[in-house]
């Protein structure tokens, strides 16, 4: 299994998989910087992480995961090297696991370094605001559980992009699926059934109502990993080629 | 007890949808050879080699791989292969020693490993170039490379000289034919250009539409096909004429008088022909025993309704 995971990492060296992770990180610095030396840039470091992870749960985040999972499966749709990959003397679900183990580092690395850009940001920016300084002291323990709590939560949303982008040969299914998704999330945000749609589910960890952000991480968890399962034996035993 | 072959296929079938790809595949790919899978496109070549590499699941029969079988023990099977299916897939964004790195990680092989292989496949010059800048050939080449880290005891190659211009198919074929020797190892592999395989296998298995016609060596194939004498002579009408009353069938292929006949036909049989030729006061002008060249073979079969049962050899 370490042996699959040294090789899909040697995969992603030069790819765009790395160029995309790098975007999110680069976009939230750019705009936490903006919005703090704006006029209306928040004083206290309470509302700065709550509203750059919010940017970070409801859009970039589900963007991330659609992005990041084409590209990774793109790396074997394109030069067509599924035959070569699934003719290895290894399980394939192990192949599959190395993949969604991959998805899902190269996501929580792409999580820590949106955090750190939107703190570093507004760090930057501050000298040069209205406010000078905020109120209060960053909390970072707030930040990291936020975090960390939305990346559970968009598990089942992150399972579904990988599991359609690994089936699916065409860019356009996965990404149209995920766009789709993001939308609809849009119109879910005020309905009750929001709770259940994905795409929604990491920015759900910022309800006001603390069960419904429990029960958006739990159903993140649990529908993400039963997605994976499910997807990574299918996709073992399905016909390539 | 001698050791199992590289590769048994028993009764291999594959069927899509109403369409029965492979029909009761069955061959015995012998150790040390150059084992050709031909066919015109569409025969089921791809098929058969995606369910030996346990790409696809067949309907029926059976897969072992150097006395592994495919269905119960698929990575034991499979670490005895190294196979090109296809285009040789590789990563463009890596270079072809990174490509090759890929593999021997997963494998568990050393650094010098990869140096051997790009030694035997003579792409050690461009190891360090990103493999979006190869041509074709040389691409072919990396993907070879790779098939050949651990010297497997089977290695299987899907059209490894498709798309290749005459100098590169040229260089395919010595780097093949080189293989068994070199590499210990044994070749199966996929064509539809019946001049190469005549020049580089010693095996064939002839494919139609899913089924197998023949399966056996080039000598036996040979075999199975009558002898012919080729025959120019003038006045050609007497020749002719001569040829039927010594019991031949006759055809004409431009101004050349083409004998069949169902007993052997010996170099005696062309002496004697020749001098009655001569008491007749006919001018021969050539007058050869003819054994049929692949291509004739196969375009026969292809075209006989019932060739399989009369010239299968397993």
């Amino acid at each position: 299994m370490i042996s699959l995971l040294r090789a899909e990492a040697l995969k992603l060296r030069r790819s765009l998989v790395l160029l995309v992770a790098a975007t999110p990180a680069l976009m939230v610095f750019a705009l936490g910087f903006l919005v703090t030396i704006s006029d209306n840039g928040p004083d206290n470091w309470q509302i700065q992480i709550m509203s750059g992870s919010a940017i970070w749960g409801f859009f970039l985040l589900p963007m991330s995961a659609i992005g990041l999972t084409a590209l990774q499966a793109q790396l074997e749709h394109a030069p067509n090297t599924w035959s070569h990959t699934l003719a290895l003397p290894r399980p394939k679900w192990q192949v599959f696991l190395a993949k969604a183990i991959w998805a899902q580092l190269i996501l929580a690395i792409v999580s820590v370094l949106v955090m750190l850009a939107g703190i570093s940001s507004t760090m930057l920016g501050l000298p040069f605001s209205e406010h000078g300084a905020m109120t209060d002291d960053i909390n970072w323990s707030q930040a990291v559980s936020l975090y960390s709590r939305m990346y559970v939560a968009a598990l089942f949303v992150t399972a579904l992009q990988w599991l359609i982008a690994t089936r699916f040969r065409s860019f356009a299914v996965a990404v149209s699926v995920g766009i789709g998704g993001t939308f609809v999330a849009v119109a879910a945000t005020s309905s009750k059934w929001g709770l259940y749609f994905p795409w929604l589910m990491p920015v759900n960890i910022l309800a006001s109502e603390p069960e419904s952000a429990n029960l958006a991480m739990t159903y993140g968890l649990t529908g993400g990993v039963v997605i994976y399962l499910i997807g990574i034996i299918w996709l073992a035993r399905r016909d390539w080629g | 007890m001698s050791s199992p072959l590289p590769l048994e296929i028993k009764g291999l079938s594959r069927r899509f949808g109403a369409v029965q790809a492979l029909r009761d595949v069955t061959l015995n790919v012998p150790e040390g050879s150059i084992y050709a899978f031909l066919g015109p496109n569409g025969a089921g070549k791809t098929t058969a080699i995606r369910c030996m590499l346990g790409l696809i699941q067949a309907n029926g029969g059976e897969v072992r791989i150097a006395g592994h079988d495919l269905r119960r023990k698929r990575t034991k099977a499979l670490a005895s292969v190294g196979a090109v299916v296809e285009t040789p897939a590789l990563f463009p964004n890596l270079t072809g020693r990174e490509n090759l790195a890929l593999t021997a990680r997963v494998l568990g092989h050393e650094k010098a490993e990869i140096d051997r292989v790009l030694d035997v496949t003579e792409m050690s010059h461009a190891a360090e170039r990103r493999v979006g800048q190869y041509s074709l050939g040389m691409r072919q080449r990396v993907g070879i490379a790779r098939a050949l880290l651990g010297r497997p005891r089977l290695l299987v190659l899907d059209e490894p000289s498709n798309g290749l211009d005459p100098a590169g198919i040229r260089d395919m074929r010595s780097l093949i034919k080189a293989l068994p020797e070199r590499e210990n190892t044994t070749v199966f592999m996929s064509s539809h250009l019946l001049s190469e395989v005549e020049q580089t296998a010693t095996h064939v298995s002839l494919m139609r539409a899913g089924s197998t016609l023949f399966s056996g060596s080039l000598d036996e194939l040979a075999a199975l096909q009558p002898t012919t004498i080729r025959l120019k002579a003038d006045p050609a009408s007497g020749a002719e004429q001569i040829a039927s009353n010594a019991g031949f069938s006759t055809a004409k292929e431009d101004d050349t008088l083409v004998l069949t006949r169902d007993e052997d036909i010996t170099l005696d049989t062309i002496a004697e022909l020749n001098r009655t030729l001569i008491a007749a006061d006919i001018a021969v002008h050539e007058l050869r025993l003819a054994k049929s060249g692949l291509e004739e073979i196969f375009l026969k079969m292809a075209h006989d309704e019932t060739p399989a049962k009369k010239g299968e050899v397993q």
